[in-house]
């Protein structure tokens, strides 16, 4: 990689940390009730939603109520996207004529986008209507991102508050969280977008007639539609589901270097700032910076390896005489490049999002692992909205329980005692996803069905499924591509992976706030274990790494590493 | 009409599938609040 990439590379960084203090502070005045500068436009919505939806605001939720709050809003949400995209044929805005989505996709598409995964076994320009992306696919990108803000904020209200069972309320949370931050924030992309060369219509697919009248194809059909909308909101909200097919690789959905440094600053940029919203508001912003140096140490040194590996060429193109020099260019768009290929793909595996502008199925093996493994640590280097916040508090009561055991003090974290019943959720949070992932693979692998859509042979094949289960099982949503996905068997165990993976931690999640809302505060003292200095972000990158490695290391050996392992030796598959 | 209602069954096992899911959700809270009072 030459100076101009490195440069690139550092100038994501800074735009990042730069960005974080700001956002973070507009978002705890958000969340606090605290007057923003939004609050004259958008109170007066605000007030009208709660009065036509029969909300309380001031009615706080215990852990159960707040989770029943959510499960039922998720459940409606779903069936709603399940019934709109199976009648798609029969409701307007579909210019195209396009048929009723299959029961098993509409199924997959709706866990899907309901959950923040954005896996996507379809291929949008050719099965989507334009109401099905904008009412069906779009408003589920800002609720399923609103839904994990909402989590997280009452966790944190858990660890602030004491002796008490109220954490807030959830159509607040969800309200306010929409409204005041997503909002605002995708509006202002998706213009900025559109300045670039994303096309936003409702026109039908234009008709072009080719210079190339010899091959026997005339005309071509070119997708259009309101794509600025989808894209501004799929990058800020981590959900990742791209308006075409190949996703961010499209020209009209990321046109120029600047709407790709743009989306790509998107998909960090809330999960970044909600780091230092939790700082602020449990009163400790040096909280809220350890928590961000830990993330981005490990996304700095894993974009490091993927763009590495892919700067390096594939030495079997290489020994037929094709010039590396520019690295790994299969899969990858020459406008955009190995550097911001590779840091894409680690930046939206860091973050639960799963756009790609780059086929990862075509990278080097090790290159492929950097994606692979970033999901599989759990979606909490930055991770997805909220999601990849409370994914890491759980890490970081695992390290505070470990460290507590090891040097014979009460573990504690921020004034609240970690004890039996949060390590129990701690434990189902931490392995839900794991067993989901694993076993999920392995009965993909075992059944006709299963191995009917691998399209490669040996590790790489492999590789094509294990991805697809890392990535609904942690809620990312990008493909290795490869694998035909869109089949009753994947699009179902897909699906339920997906579900698991989202409910069956928030649930725990929440009730860890509920546990904690309970206790009393303990003041510090010589025995508290700080959890601010750089000694506890290496104990927490560490414990993240080795409970990563131990669930994931067996499987990604007989995947990208074998893999990496043979192509010196020119064994391809 | 074999295929007409091949499609209604496949909708109702996807609806079924989801419903059935969510109960199975409530019966997690069910038992993490179990677990809290115990």
């Amino acid at each position: 990689m030459n100076s101009y990439g490195w440069l690139q590379f550092a100038f994501y960084i800074f735009f990042l940390l730069v960005l974080v203090k700001p956002l973070g502070l507009y978002m705890v005045r958000v969340y606090q009730g605290e007057k923003t500068f939004l609050t004259y436009a958008f109170e007066p919505v605000e007030r009208m939603l709660y009065r036509l939806s029969g909300i309380k605001p001031d009615l706080e939720m215990d852990w159960k109520t707040y989770a029943v709050a959510l499960l039922l809003f998720n459940l409606v949400g779903l069936l709603f996207l399940y019934l709109l995209l199976r009648l798609q044929n029969f409701l307007p805005l579909n210019p195209q004529g396009l048929a009723a989505v299959s029961p098993d996709l509409a199924f997959n598409t709706a866990v899907s986008f309901a959950t923040n995964t954005n896996w996507q076994s379809y291929g949008g320009e050719t099965t989507m209507s334009y109401l099905s992306q904008m009412l069906g696919l779009t408003v589920p990108n800002f609720l399923s991102a609103a839904t994990g803000m909402a989590v997280l904020i009452a966790l944190i209200r858990g660890i602030v508050r004491s002796t008490t069972d109220k954490l807030g309320n959830f159509w607040v949370d969800l309200t306010r969280s929409t409204l005041y931050i997503l909002l605002p924030l995708a509006l202002i992309l998706a213009f900025i977008l559109v300045s670039q060369g994303v096309v936003q219509t409702f026109q039908p697919y234009a008709v072009t007639r080719t210079l190339d009248q010899a091959s026997g194809s005339a005309t071509q059909i070119i997708p259009l539609g309101p794509v600025a909308s989808q894209v501004a909101i799929k990058q800020l909200g981590t959900n990742g589901g791209g308006y075409f097919n190949v996703n961010s690789a499209h020209p009209f959905e990321n046109p120029t270097p600047l709407s790709n440094f743009l989306e790509m600053l998107a998909i960090l940029l809330i999960p970044a700032a909600l780091t230092y919203t939790f700082g602020r508001m449990v009163g400790d912003t040096r909280q809220g910076w350890a928590i961000f140096a830990a993330m981005t140490l490990v996304l700095v040194a894993m974009a490091g390896l993927a763009i590495w590996a892919e700067s390096q060429g594939n030495p079997a193109f290489a020994s037929l005489g094709i010039n590396q020099s520019s690295g790994n260019m299969e899969g990858k768009e020459v406008r955009i490049g190995v550097t911001n290929s590779a840091l894409w793909a680690t930046v939206t595996t860091a973050a639960s999002n799963g756009s790609v502008n780059a086929m990862h199925d075509s990278f080097t093996p090790l290159g492929g692992l950097v994606p692979l493994w970033m999901m599989q640590l759990g979606e909490v280097v930055f991770g997805g909205v909220g999601s990849g916040m409370y994914g890491m508090l759980v890490f970081i009561l695992v390290a505070v329980f470990v460290s507590g055991l090891m040097v014979g003090r009460t573990p504690e974290y921020l004034g609240k005692k970690i004890e039996t019943y949060e390590m129990k959720m701690t434990a189902l949070i931490i392995l839900i996803p794991v067993l989901t992932v694993l076993f999920g693979t392995a009965i993909a692998l075992l059944v006709p069905a299963g191995q009917a859509g691998i399209f490669n042979a040996g590790p790489q094949g492999f590789s094509e499924v294990l991805y697809a289960f890392s990535s609904a099982g942690n809620n990312n949503g990008s493909a290795f591509a490869g694998l035909s996905a869109n089949n009753s068997f994947y699009n179902l165990a897909l699906g339920v992976a997906m579900l698991i993976a989202r409910y069956a931690l928030i649930v725990p999640v929440l009730a860890i706030a509920g546990s904690l809302a309970h206790k009393k505060k303990i003041p510090v003292s010589a025995g508290t274990l700080p959890t601010h200095t750089p000694l506890f972000i290496g104990w927490l990158i560490g414990v993240i790494i080795i409970i990563g490695a131990l669930s994931f290391l067996p499987a990604l050996a007989l995947g990208p590493i074998v893999q990496q392992l043979l192509l010196g030796s020119g064994r391809l598959f | 009409m074999q295929a007409y209602q091949e499609k209604n069954m496949a909708d109702l096992f996807m609806l079924a599938l989801l419903v059935g899911f969510s109960l199975l959700l409530m019966g997690l809270l069910r038992l993490c609040a179990w677990l809290m009072e115990n």
